[in-house]
């Protein structure tokens, strides 16, 4: 066999091939096969290194070469799949055996270089799909698991952002829509929640942020309900598979948060369905309590006033009766709160003056010997509103009596008449502590209350007469001090 | 209380001590089925000097407007009575005593009533009331009367 002989063979073989020094592994020959897949010409690749046939970041390096090339030319064949660079700078897997041989008295060692980028496409390809399948499972593991939609997003982000793959700088969040309409970021890991970037993102089709980054739109059907969006690090290349793995995550997501919140609004009307049902029973009972507790106590009363009556003035046990009058009035009054509550009477609707019935009541309650020293400031006015002057005289009368117990002595009460289009607002702002955030949620709760004297039903009552006008309640307290309550009463209720 | 209300209890005297004043004492029946209430309002109608009778429900109450030599100048009625709870009773005495005056007392009061009530120009005070307002109550049901 002749050396052109070799020549041919050498060239028609399939894979790249290396002819190395045994000892300085420096490049001897390369074959045919060789040029085309690296796109050096012969006598160019003979000049090269390794490292300028890698990628040359670890592990594919020239160190490592020399170390491989090394064991080959000690005896024992190498085989390794590489990282390889082509004239271009294109970066591609190559498949390497190494073996010695000795060709005509000179040890030289013969790289065998196989193209293996299809074989690691498809790898990468079942490895994204092995990868998404487990993540998308553990997402619908997660919709299955009882939990608020908040910390679900928390955990769908975890498994993106955390998991082995994609791999992502970890960093990245849920904006949803709100009921309001409004982008906002529902859920993050490692975002500044002010910060310019989480700012930039809008609703619209483009979403208006950095496309070195997976921006992925969650929406349902046609309806679009924000947007998943993964941060990547600089060196980061996107990736088809990551692509369809996170679009595939966002629908699947989209389906979670539309059940999740079908159920919260279930789970709302429910509850409301439920509180109704037991104010109904409440109102039942209030009936029956009336009936049984303020009928004998009014026989009671009438009958201790006679025989106090008869008593001689000078009788000592005169006062006790007065006394005695005084406590079955109080328990009178405690009945007639619980029945405005758990049975209000139907709202009898007339225009009425909002500023001037705030006035009239406040002056009502200045009269109280215990709070003379609360001034109350009525400011604003406001067209007529339809609404129950009764009814809006106790919603007033409970508020302005909590806003002037909350308050210092001397302290000022202020109540604000303000029209707006559909409103009329009534504030009472007092200068007292404000209400704890632990305590604020129950403040409309019956029966709650944090007086040593309080039925605990100004509130609830207040809310519930408000309800009867199609009104709203909210109370706040800023972070100045007090505490604001407002009531939204409609203008023109049933529209 | 509730089912244990009194039988009849009618004290309307048919012959007084002292026939010269007999005129002069007007005479009210009180018609509650709450004898406490029924008590405290006849002992301070007494007090003050009016002659009292009273009844435990509308059939008694019925049978001393037809039993009395004399039909009561006022008649206080409670609405809500064991066998009555509307204006019944009320028109039964506009039947057969029609110069005695009706005062309608009530703790229940729906609109309905007090609007047939008002139809039917009888007055309607709400209970519980203090019992010394019943001094007024009855002074302004006496004014209307002579009018």
């Amino acid at each position: 066999v002749t050396d052109a002989t070799y020549r041919t063979i050498f060239d028609l073989a399939n894979d790249a091939m290396f002819l190395h020094d045994g000892r300085t592994g420096a490049i001897l020959d390369v074959n045919q096969k060789m040029t085309e897949l690296y796109g050096y010409a012969r006598e160019e690749a003979c000049r090269l290194t390794v490292a300028d046939l890698s990628a040359n970041a670890p592990p594919h390096t020239q160190e490592r070469a020399i170390v491989l090339l090394s064991a080959a030319a000690s005896g024992t064949p190498q085989q390794f799949e590489w990282l390889a660079k082509d004239r271009a700078g294109r970066l591609f897997w190559v498949e390497v055996s190494l073996k010695q041989v000795v060709l005509d008295g000179d040890e030289r060692l013969l790289a065998n270089v196989r193209d293996i980028t299809e074989r690691k496409n498809a790898e990468r390809a079942i490895h994204a799909s092995h990868e998404s399948q487990k993540t998308l499972n553990a997402l619908l593991r997660l919709a299955l698991a009882d939990l608020a939609l908040d910390e679900l997003l928390h955990r769908a982000l975890a498994l993106v952002l955390q998991g082995a793959w994609p791999q992502t700088q970890g960093v990245g969040g849920v904006f949803l829509v709100n009921d309001e309409g409004t982008l906002v970021l529902a859920s993050h890991i490692g975002l500044d929640p002010q910060g310019a970037t989480v700012r930039s993102v809008g609703l619209a089709d483009d979403c208006g942020c950095n496309s070195d980054d997976y921006c992925t739109p969650i929406a349902a059907g046609d309806t679009p309900l924000g947007w998943l969006k993964v941060y990547l690090s600089a060196s980061h290349r996107l990736d088809v598979y990551e692509e369809e793995f996170l679009g595939a995550f966002a629908s699947t997501l989209a389906g979670i948060i539309v059940r999740k919140r079908g159920e919260q609004r279930l789970r709302a009307a429910d509850d409301q369905l439920r509180e109704q049902a037991a104010l109904v029973r409440l109102g039942e009972m209030a009936a029956v309590v009336a009936h049984e507790v303020k009928n004998p106590l009014a026989a009671v009363r009438g009958a201790i006033q006679v025989i106090g009556r008869r008593l001689p003035p000078e009788n000592r046990d005169a006062a006790i009766i007065q006394q005695v009058i005084a406590r079955l009035d109080a328990l009178d009054e405690l009945m007639r709160d619980m029945l405005l509550f758990a049975r209000p009477p139907k709202a009898q609707f007339m225009p009425v003056d909002i500023a001037a019935l705030a006035r009239e009541t406040s002056e009502l309650v200045s009269q109280d010997a215990g709070l003379r020293e609360v001034r109350f400031e009525v400011h604003g006015a406001a067209p007529a509103v339809n609404a129950d002057p009764n009814l809006m005289k106790s919603v007033l009368l409970n508020l302005l009596l909590n806003a002037a117990h909350a308050s210092q002595h001397a302290a000022t009460v202020r109540i604000t008449v303000v029209d707006t289009d559909r409103f009329c607002c009534i504030t009472v702002a007092d200068a007292g502590p404000g209400i704890p955030p632990e305590i604020r949620e129950r403040i409309f709760v019956p029966f709650f209350t944090t007086k040593a004297r309080g039925t605990g039903l100004g509130l609830p009552t207040a809310k519930r007469l408000v309800e009867a006008h199609s009104g709203r309640i909210r109370v706040e307290c800023p972070p100045g001090g007090g505490t604001v309550v407002t009531v939204e009463l409609p203008r023109f209720p049933g529209t | 209380m509730v089912g244990q209300h009194s039988d009849l209890a009618v004290t309307l005297p048919r012959d007084l001590p002292d026939g010269g004043k007999k005129a002069a004492v007007p005479r009210i029946l009180v018609v509650d089925d709450e004898p406490l209430v029924r008590w405290a309002i006849a002992q301070t109608l007494s007090d003050l000097n009016y002659e009292v009778g009273e009844a435990g429900d509308a059939a008694s109450a019925r049978r001393a407007i037809l039993d009395a030599d004399q039909p009561p100048d006022l008649a206080l009625l409670d609405l809500r009575l064991p066998d009555s709870d509307d204006l019944g009773l009320a028109f039964f005495i506009r039947t057969h005593a029609p110069d005695t005056t009706i005062v309608l007392m009530t703790a229940f009061g729906t609109p309905e009533i007090l609007a047939q009530a008002a139809a039917f120009g009888v007055p309607v005070v709400n209970k519980p009331f203090d019992m010394s307002e019943l001094t007024v109550i009855v002074d302004r049901a006496f004014t209307l009367r002579t009018l």
